[in-house]
């Protein structure tokens, strides 16, 4: 209630709402936004006039004030995602450019009250949009189409949707320089609309208001795509997208409040610059946030925060990170399960006999399990790896107990890939027998590789492919965390970690294997070695998958041991897992003596 | 007494190079501490771990009993850093500059406007207050900037190089305005490289050289320890007699040093009568356009103490 009482001193205290509300006004920006709403809505008139049979179509079954109401949404939720992040770009870069962010800092004003002033001023932004509408929204409802509790619904749900642009965005620059920011929240929206079309029931798109808008017009649905009719009516949509939106602000806003993740780090010049030793202007070029790195301006979110829910930060920030994780893999799972479920009922003995359609449906099944695992590896290791300037970092997980950032990131990162593969597995082997059982059925009428495929066991591809991923995924991330504290920057580890993953532990070993298998080397010397081929070969984890779905030489059975494979990944362990307790070693040392109010290096 | 800045001993290191070595010094409450140093000697590395921006990797800072190292959004809120760099948001007025930074520091609506209109007239920015901020002359920038400086009415001021590119007139009015401040009660260490300026308006003195502090001290005080019995005299006469009027006075058993110096002479000579350096020359039949006797000046004290080293 007080903070109520205090919410419109709190705006009006603002700086950024200061600044946003004089620049409002301006005639550039009216006019600007003017054109991109016009612009937005005649791209949608451009679309749909290209497609002259598909216009036809919904010009007989709507009426003109439908498909302007549809036209005037659709053209406010582009000008929406085009303009809110944009307007977003600049909150950290511009202080930094103009040289007053240290001003900003020592004025001890909160993160949240800094930024809280620009999101809000998005709803002035979002007036803006409306007045500029109003006479194509009163000749809308006059005429008829969109019942007016439907057209509100919809201009709220955009309204929503700009304030969570507005939060996404400014939580993104936490992490990235504003412009990549921005770039990443436009192509995520545009994904995010392109899914909000297709028909899958459990819709990721509900963060955009695409899903509502189409409901709202259910002649529009049946008239354009015929299958896309949703089983859920507008008053349910809007429900949901209002829900999923708003866990979304709210994850937003609590990453604004604790902000970015990264350990305060001695080295910076005299003026304030991050140069680390050794450093020179190619590296700096590399550096993705290069807005939030001087230890002031890191010191902003750490020291001006308010302390409110920090005692919770660890379960807060690797709980929120896990649920994301589990949520993209979860909904992976259940489309795959979906999905062979849905296969094998239809699926009749008939249909069956044709091995080819059976092989390609359980193939594509298992190698998306196994896409999928990796998926989420890839995902985990870029979330649950941090910088050397933040690995050793205490953070208070809940009251009471605290832990180092390198610990809460090792027990994520097994916790999700560990979780997604034994999901994989276990979906994989609940469908096992019935594929199998078709299979029986194909293998009788078919050629000699279907025959060979049909005495695969499936119970075994469901589980072993899995073990393949999640072996590598620990290889690279052990490579990835010893890289991590050598370089500043996360990002540059993880290209350094993919190359040398990919082509010295997979590309290589496959590729020499299979040449000396072939003799191609043509030197007397190494063909004398041939039979080392192949083993040399299973040593990448792709031969050892591949193998593994009877796609190998015809010499290798599906079933051949990996024992080369299991050996060598384990004894990467055993030297990445000594270099890195090593270096942690090291840098806690200096670290310490650093805190400790020594000279540390 | 209590201290408005309590440095203690503090280190600070980029790499190898050490920018601020043991650095130890008081400023207590009310007075004005002046900090000067060649370039590179490690004022900026001070202030700004003074200022909650920079952390010492050893040793503390007290504003006003609150730590830097423990305490920093206390220290922030007491205190007024005005960086030797202008920056701004672009395309403000003063005014919108003002009622940003006030923002900033979250003064309430109702208090925004007196507060301006109060630093406004301190900084004698009154009148001005539409001028785009971006057409200012640096004057009126470090007007500005100190405006800013004021706007949260904080009890300890620190000041790195206020009158950096100003006119003689500019920096007179700036000095008039620190001394305002002075005198309602502010502490205030200021950096320069202005030694007069500093040698006007400072209580104290801080002189830094290679990240170590190498004096501290009253004015008056270290006026007094630098005088050690020695007089400096300058002297001009016409060009023509100006060797053998050097040859004259090196003659004399009292004269130390004697080099030629804009024109003239400079002179150090043993704490005796200079009658006898002017007797010596109406002998010689020497003209004498100008003799002075100098005090010993913060620049003498300053020359003294460093020896030009740099980190």
């Amino acid at each position: 209630m007080n903070f109520l009482l205090q919410f419109p001193e709190f705006i009006r205290s603002s700086p950024t709402w200061i600044r946003d509300r004089s620049g409002l006004l301006s005639g550039y920006l009216v006019g600007l936004t003017a054109l991109i709403l016009n612009a937005g809505m005649l791209g949608m008139v451009a679309m749909l006039i290209d497609s002259p049979r598909s216009f036809r179509q919904l010009l007989q079954s709507l009426d003109f004030g439908s498909l302007l109401g549809l036209l005037l949404c659709g053209g406010a939720i582009a000008a929406v995602t085009l303009l809110v992040p944009l307007r977003q770009t600049g909150l950290f870069l511009a202080p930094r450019i103009g040289r007053y962010f240290d001003q900003i800092v020592l004025s001890g004003i909160s993160p949240m009250r800094y930024m809280a002033g620009t999101i809000v001023g998005q709803n002035l932004f979002f007036a803006l949009i409306l007045f500029l509408m109003l006479p194509w929204f009163a000749l809308a409802l006059s005429i008829g189409g969109m019942h007016l509790s439907t057209f509100l619904g919809n201009l709220f749900l955009i309204w929503l949707y700009s304030m969570l642009l507005a939060v996404s965005t400014a939580a993104l620059s936490l992490y990235l320089t504003e412009p990549l920011a921005f770039a990443a929240i436009m192509a995520g929206s545009l994904i995010l609309t392109l899914i909000s079309i297709l028909p899958i029931s459990l819709q990721p798109g509900l963060v955009t208001p695409v899903p509502a808008l189409m409901a709202s017009v259910p002649q529009l649905m049946m008239a354009t795509v015929p299958m896309l009719g949703s089983p859920l009516g507008y008053a349910e949509i809007f429900v949901l997208t209002t829900l999923c939106m708003s866990a979304g602000i709210a994850v937003g806003l609590l990453q604004l409040h604790f902000g970015p993740l990264f350990g305060l780090i001695r080295d910076n010049s005299a003026f304030g610059e991050v140069v680390h030793h050794g450093d020179n202007r190619l590296r700096r070029r590399f550096r993705f946030r290069l807005h939030i790195q001087r230890p002031s301006e890191l010191a902003f979110f750490y020291q001006n925060r308010s302390p409110l829910l920090t005692r919770w930060e660890g379960l807060i920030r690797w709980g929120g990170s896990l649920l994301l994780l589990g949520t993209i893999a979860g909904f992976g799972c259940t489309l795959l399960f979906a999905g062979l479920r849905a296969i094998l009922v239809s699926t009749t003995v008939a249909q069956a006999a044709n091995a080819g359609y059976i092989t390609a449906i359980v193939q594509a099944a298992y190698v998306a399990g196994q896409l999928g695992t990796a998926g989420t590896a890839v995902l985990a290791l870029l979330l649950f790896s941090h910088s050397r300037s933040t690995f050793g970092m205490p953070v208070s997980v809940v009251p009471g107990i605290r832990l180092r950032v390198s610990t809460l990131d090792w027990a994520s990162f097994l916790l999700v890939v560990g979780g997604t593969a034994t999901a994989v597995s276990l979906i994989l082997l609940d469908s096992a027998g019935p594929c199998q059982q078709r299979f029986s059925v194909a293998v009788d009428q078919s050629s000699d590789y279907i025959a060979q495929f049909g005495r695969v066991s499936l119970s075994r591809w469901a589980v072993e492919p899995q073990i393949i991923v999640f072996t590598s995924a620990i290889t690279v991330y052990l490579l990835q965390r010893n890289f991590c504290l050598y370089f500043w920057s996360r990002l540059m580890a993880s290209i350094l970690t993919g190359f040398l993953w990919f082509f010295g532990m997979a590309v290589v070993p496959l590729a020499l294997g299979l040449m000396l298998h072939e003799r191609a080397f043509r030197i007397e010397t190494l063909d004398r070695y041939w039979e080392l081929g192949l083993p040399m070969a299973l040593l990448s984890p792709i031969m050892a998958s591949i193998v593994r779905f009877a796609e190998g030489p015809h010499n290798l059975a599906w079933n051949t041991s990996l024992t080369g494979f299991y050996g060598l990944n384990i004894a990467v362990w055993f030297v990445l897992g000594t270099i890195l307790i090593l270096r942690e070693r090291r840098l806690k040392q200096v670290d310490d003596a650093w805190r400790a109010g020594r000279s540390g290096q | 007494m209590p201290f408005a800045i309590d440095v203690r001993d503090v280190t600070r290191t980029y790499d190898d190079l050490q920018a601020v070595s043991q650095v130890t010094f008081a400023l207590p409450v009310g007075r004005t501490l002046g900090l000067i140093g060649p370039n590179g000697a490690g004022k900026t590395t001070l202030l700004r771990m003074i200022c909650t921006l920079v952390q010492p990797d050893c040793g503390d800072v007290l504003v006003q009993g609150f730590s830097v190292r423990h305490q920093p959004r206390e220290v922030r809120r007491r205190l007024g850093f005005m960086p030797a760099e202008f920056g701004s948001p672009r395309g403000v007025s003063i005014a919108e500059y003002l009622e940003y930074f006030a923002c900033l520091f979250g003064l309430s609506a109702s208090d925004r406007k007196a507060r301006i209109r109060d630093v406004c007239e301190l900084t004698e920015l009154r009148g001005r207050e539409a001028v785009l901020v971006n057409g200012l002359s640096t004057g009126n920038r470090q007007r500005l900037l100190l405006a800013k400086t004021l706007l949260h009415d904080p009890a300890v001021l620190v000041l790195d190089e206020p009158a950096s590119g100003l006119d003689p007139r500019a920096r007179n009015e700036l000095r008039a305005i620190i001394r305002t401040l002075a005198s309602l009660g502010k502490s205030v260490l200021i950096s320069s490289h202005i030694l007069p300026d500093i040698e006007d308006i400072s209580d104290q003195i801080a002189i830094m050289e290679a990240g170590q502090l190498v004096l501290h001290g009253d004015l008056g005080s270290l006026q007094q320890a630098h005088a050690d019995h020695r007089r400096s005299v300058r002297l001009k006469v016409p060009e023509a007699d100006l060797a053998r009027a050097r040859e004259t006075l090196l003659a004399l058993p009292q004269v130390q040093s004697c080099q030629p110096a804009d024109r003239g002479l400079s002179i150090v000579c043993d704490e005796a009568d200079t009658n006898d350096l002017l007797a010596a020359l109406l002998q010689a039949q020497i003209r004498i356009t100008f003799f002075s006797e100098n005090d010993v000046d913060l620049e003498q004290i300053f020359m003294r103490t460093t020896a030009g080293k740099v980190t």
